[in-house]
């Protein structure tokens, strides 16, 4: 391990994010004024103040070193990357609010870069608006990715940017038309940032104030679900707002390469698009289910049932956690469909989390052709994805990503359970779920209208723990406890 | 005339042995000395040593007088590159074996221009053709192909219970462009009008395109009944299998290969879209038992060894398959296995390079009108092009006339072919295909002329 390479890359790593508290502190100062509730106390400025040194000390420490990043150090980057930018992002939530714990400091920064949109805040009103601009841009920095962005921002990485990429998007590199991996990640970024601002454009022309079309575009196209009211999109409750993010957020779960694909007009890859048809597909048929259980149980509207379900099904499986109607009330079989979503998550290549259409579609594939097999082992069944025929590797790993998952939700429940006896098995295992797949709210103690700051701060650490798993998939944080990647030789 | 053979292999030494007993003047190309010293002790040919795509050995093959060039080596791209040289260094015909990967190409890229050839072709795909023939059409005697493979010529009986019997020819709803263009009757074969009433023991020759002449198919089907999907099992994965598999991809047919090799079947699971691929050893019986190979229409045998093919088409003819079908790639044994094949059940046995000389052949053949097939009867199908200046360019169908006893049933133009309709005009450059009886032959002759 090159440690000097190692603490040089993170610095400058941190003097991004320095950059970002930079560009927050101006604007945030023009947004508070003294005397309203929650006065600019220069919290963020004073975070930039301690990222700033924190960069320039790592930066000086790995001075004399070249760029050259090998596979070795890339992972670890990319793992220690995420744990440092979270906790210099739980700075200004400190520095606000020095009554608040650490513990949960650390949850609501790892909750905004991991796009998952869970808060261990309860109240919001009482914190200054630059702070919540803070906790809105934390996500929208993590939603493509802060290594995309910083390979896309650093000309001479070398190979090792692919290796940066790899771990942290899901986006295939192959997928794409460049073949320099730096042209990519601008392109995403790119992209990202004009749909971000026709999201912006969009609410502010259909009445919605700068400052809350910013922030609640920030969240939707990252699929992360902060909003700067208690009561998220309740508070408006306006069908405009509601069906304009929805789209965005769609559009966030859907795989960005793919949209750069279509924007260059090439329709065919996107005929031949099979995860995007499932994505949709699902997203239909879950929207009609809960809509028509909600018409036939609780007897609601037509019209009213079917947004609120639409609204709902989009957030939920996007992994946004935008909330416009309680669905704590709701019925258990529409429960049950969003739990189903939780799992299954958006597109690879997306801003989203969970399991990914891609991985879920793999795995009935395999498990069918597996079925076949057992009564027929000598017929070859390729397993097709898109018209191409899928690896035994690549296989393997959707499978394996699998059986990963579901062994860390049921260890995430039983610790959960151990922590804080007196959640609801209901609530516990939610509250996993909710933050391992990066969505947000859960159902029972943790639905829709509540929040995390009832937990203890061991728990709050687990749960930021599972957010940071489940937005690098596992590998890259779990590396790190390996002792071999340490070592010099 | 003068005849230049590239490569000596299968394929080329039996072109050269062919044409050698039809006194050509030919000079056989071949880089292997050992190789080249045998084709020189066996047949009457000259031989040059040497690397068919350098100039100088073409010339020393005399290329600038060569009426036609065969690159029939297994490499395609030499057979391409010197093909497309022999052209401007004097050969009047060039013609090139590839690979059936590259003749798939085609759809995609225009090789023949681009490189300016005659003609192109895979013996794999020939041999493939000659199979898929008696699998599409089970109860047809014979079944041709012309204007390049877009246009089919199909015999066929006419059996008690099919739909055809008894009617007359303009009451049958025959497709439009789809022609029939001879009826034999016993002894006596003629070209009938529309109010021909067809019966029981005629056989039809029928003209038209393939996909045509599949929907007037269920018209002449022996049982009379409804068209269900065809069960073909191909026993061997290899060049040919997979040449035959993706002809059938296209129709209703439901296949299954055979291929022993694991590495192949994952290749030909990405070629292969429709086709139910069996990694399992064809020639074990339990294997074949497993798959039901006993329920299959079909049974085709097209690995590399003969006697392979053979045995495991007397097996699944013992699992109760209706038909098998076998690829001999040994020109003796296949005379020997299609005489004994009513006794063993089999169908029909395809002999690759014997497949591929008889299309290659066409090319030596003459002229201003090639004769492409002799059907019962005396009855030849002709193919002739329309020169600049001749009398018939630029009338239509109807208003020339034709001589009794001969009826034309294909014209190219270009790169589409169809059977032609009275009201279509003829230009000069249109390739025309002709079927003529005995007694009109001086007669169209004349017409050409």
């Amino acid at each position: 391990m090159n440690y000097r390479l190692l603490c040089k890359v993170l610095g400058l790593l941190v003097l991004l994010m320095a950059v970002s508290l930079l560009i927050c502190e101006v604007y945030g100062f023009f947004l508070d004024h003294p005397g309203q509730s929650g006065a600019h106390d220069f919290a963020l400025a004073r975070a930039f103040a301690v990222a700033l040194a924190l960069g320039g000390v790592l930066v000086w420490l790995g001075r004399s070193t070249g760029r050259e990043i090998l596979r070795k150090e890339a992972i670890a980057i990319v793992g220690l990357g995420w744990l440092l930018c979270t906790a210099v992002g739980a700075l200004p939530y400190i520095f606000c609010m020095p009554s608040l714990n650490p513990a949960a400091a650390f949850f609501e920064s790892a909750s905004g870069f991991t796009t998952t949109g869970s808060t261990a805040i309860a109240d919001l009103n009482v914190y200054p608006r630059s702070i919540l601009l803070w906790r809105a841009t934390t996500q929208w920095l993590g939603g493509m990715g802060i290594l995309v962005l910083f390979v896309a921002l650093l000309s001479s990485l070398g190979v090792g940017s692919k290796a940066l990429f790899r771990h942290e998007s899901t986006a295939q590199i192959g997928y794409g038309f460049h073949s320099r991996i730096r042209q990519t990640a601008l392109g995403l970024w790119q992209l990202y940032t004009a749909l971000t601002v026709v999201c912006v454009a969009g609410l502010a022309a259909m009445g919605m104030s700068f400052y809350d079309a910013l922030l609640h575009s920030f969240a939707a196209i990252s699929t992360g679900g902060f909003s700067p009211r208690n009561e998220s999109l309740m508070f408006y409750s306006n069908a405009g707002f509601d069906a304009w993010l929805c789209i965005f957020m769609f559009l966030g779960g859907a795989n960005f390469l793919l949209m750069v694909r279509v924007l260059r007009r090439d329709m065919a890859g996107l005929r031949r698009e099979e995860e995007f048809r499932t994505y949709f597909g699902i997203l239909l048929a879950a929207t009609l289910v809960v809509g028509a259980d909600l018409i036939i149980s609780q007897g609601a509207p037509v019209f009213q049932s079917l947004q609120w379900s639409a609204f709902q099904v989009i957030s939920i499986m996007t992994t946004t956690g935008f909330v416009s109607a309680d669905f704590d009330l709701w019925p258990h079989l529409s429960q049950a469909v969003l739990v189903l979503l939780m799992f299954i998550g958006g597109c690879t290549g997306s801003t989203s989390g969970g399991i990914k259409v891609g991985r879920t579609l793999t795995f009935f594939k395999t498990a069918g052709q597996q079925l076949i097999n057992a009564f027929r082992p000598s017929q070859v069944i390729p397993v097709r994805i898109n018209g191409n025929i899928l690896e035994e590797t690549q296989k393997t790993s959707a499978l394996f990503f699998m059986a990963l998952t579901g062994a860390v939700v049921a260890a995430g429940t039983l610790l959960i359970s151990l922590l804080e006896p007196q959640v609801s098995l209901v609530g516990s295992f939610t509250s996993v779920t909710a933050t391992l797949f990066n969505i947000g709210p859960g159902l029972a103690e943790v639905g829709a209208t509540k929040t995390f700051a009832f937990f203890s701060p061991p728990s709050h650490l687990i749960l930021a723990f599972l957010m940071l798993l489940g937005r690098l998939e596992f590998f890259a944080l779990l590396v790190l406890f390996l002792p071999s990647l340490w070592r010099r030789y | 005339m003068n005849i230049l053979i590239l490569g000596a292999g299968e394929i080329g030494f039996y072109m050269a042995e062919e044409l050698a007993e039809r006194n050509h003047n030919i000079c056989v190309i071949e880089a292997d000395e050992a190789v080249a010293a045998a084709v020189s002790d066996k047949l009457d040919v000259r031989v040059v040593i040497g690397n068919g795509a350098a100039v100088s050995v073409l010339e020393e093959a005399g290329v600038s007088e060569c009426d036609v060039f065969y690159g029939l080596s297994s490499s395609d791209n030499t057979n391409v590159v010197a093909a497309s040289i022999a052209r401007p260094l004097g050969a009047k015909k060039t013609i090139a074996r590839v690979h059936a990967d590259v003749q798939q190409d085609q759809w995609l890229f225009d090789f023949r221009t681009h490189f300016g050839l005659d003609y192109l072709f895979s013996s794999e795909r020939i041999a493939a053709v000659e199979l898929a023939k008696h699998i599409r059409n089970p109860d047809c005697l014979v079944v041709e192909e012309i204007a390049r493979g877009r246009i089919e010529l199909q015999q066929t009986k006419i059996f008690p219970r099919s739909q055809a019997c008894g009617k007359a020819l303009r009451e049958l709803g025959l497709p439009a462009r789809v022609r029939v263009g001879s009826v034999q009757r016993g002894r006596e074969v003629f070209i009938p009008d529309g109010n021909e009433v067809l019966v029981e023991g005629d056989v039809v020759t029928l003209f038209g395109a393939t996909n045509l002449l599949a929907e007037a198919a269920p018209l002449f089907r022996q049982e009379g009944g409804s068209a269900e999907e065809t069960r073909v099992v191909i026993f061997g994965g290899g060049q040919y299998g997979l040449a035959l598999a993706q002809m059938l991809e296209g129709g209703r047919f439901r296949t299954r290969i055979f291929e022993a090799d694991a590495k192949r079947c994952a290749q030909l699971s990405k070629l292969l879209q429709r086709t139910t691929l069996i990694h399992a050893d064809g020639t074990s019986l339990a294997q074949l038992r497993e798959e039901q190979v006993g329920e299959a229409d079909f049974f085709v045998a097209a690995t590399q060894f003969d006697e392979d093919n053979v045995m495991t088409c007397l097996q699944a003819r013992d699992l109760g398959v209706r038909h098998c079908v076998t690829l001999i790639h040994r020109a003796d044994y296949a005379d020997a296995v299609t005489r004994a094949g009513e006794r063993l059940g089999i169908l029909g046995a395809v002999s690759p390079r014997v497949a591929t000389s008889r299309e290659l052949m066409r090319f030596t053949a003459g002229d201003r009108a090639d004769t492409l097939v002799t059907l019962n009867g005396g009855l030849d199908v002709i193919e002739f092009t329309i020169g600049e200046g001749s009398p018939l360019a630029g009338r239509t169908v109807l208003e020339i006339q034709w001589p009794k006893g001969s009826l034309l049933v294909s014209m190219t133009r270009g790169s589409s072919a169809s059977v032609p309709a009275a009201g279509d005009t003829l230009k000069a450059g249109d390739v025309l295909v002709a079927m003529i009886a005995p007694s009109a032959r001086k007669a169209f002759h004349q017409l050409l002329r």
